[in-house]
């Protein structure tokens, strides 16, 4: 595939690529403090309400076939020999069909065993390490 | 096949693309990805919502992946 860039990627010029399951990751640990009554249940619903907003400005991916397999070639080849399991197979497999479509720059996640096989495929940067 | 990406805005619901090297009535299928604003966005807003919260929420998330 020919793959063209008019401009190049900076800071006015970003595109979030997220998959759909972060959004469900996302709700299991705000009701986790929930539980742990750390959040209000009114102050959880004001951060999915966030979340939703700030969604519309992103490339959210969701799930498809390719990327199921995806995740099951990943498994297959990392599974065995380190602590890669199916939500980081998941995560990483819709970053590399994504990047079949629109170029990704940087993989960025907090998770340094995801991290680790996605340095495989990508860039990456940890925003909690600020390292890369 | 060739793939362009090129810049555009939305207005009143359109988009109109400029300069496209392509032959008049060459069909296209389009994709519109939006680009994030992050003065648009609500880290701050949510930021200030968890400032009571123990340590980092991403880390939940990380020991969820983890224990199942």
């Amino acid at each position: 595939m020919e793959h063209k860039t008019y401009q190049t990627s900076h800071s006015a010029d970003l595109i979030i690529t997220i998959s759909d399951l972060t959004k469900i990751e996302f709700h299991s640990a705000i009701l986790k403090r929930v539980r742990m009554k750390e959040i209000e249940l009114e102050i959880a619903k004001q951060l999915f309400t966030n979340y939703e907003k700030d969604t519309e400005l992103m490339n959210v991916v969701e799930i498809d076939k390719r990327i199921q397999n995806q995740a099951v070639q990943l498994l297959n080849r990392h599974a065995a020999t380190r602590n890669f399991r199916t939500l980081d197979s998941l995560q990483l497999s819709y970053a590399i069909v994504s990047n079949e479509h629109f170029v990704i720059d940087y993989f960025v996640a907090s998770d340094k065993s995801l991290l680790e096989a996605a340095k495989l495929y990508f860039l990456i940067y940890n925003p909690t390490s600020d390292t890369e | 096949m060739s793939q362009i990406i090129i810049d555009s805005r939305v207005s009143n619901g359109h988009v109109t693309l400029q300069n496209l090297p392509l032959e008049d009535e060459t069909e296209v299928k389009i994709i519109v990805i939006p680009k994030a604003n992050l003065s648009k966005m609500s880290f701050q807003n949510s930021q200030s919502l968890t400032r009571t919260v123990k340590g980092n929420i991403a880390d939940d998330v990380v020991a969820e992946r983890r224990n199942r």
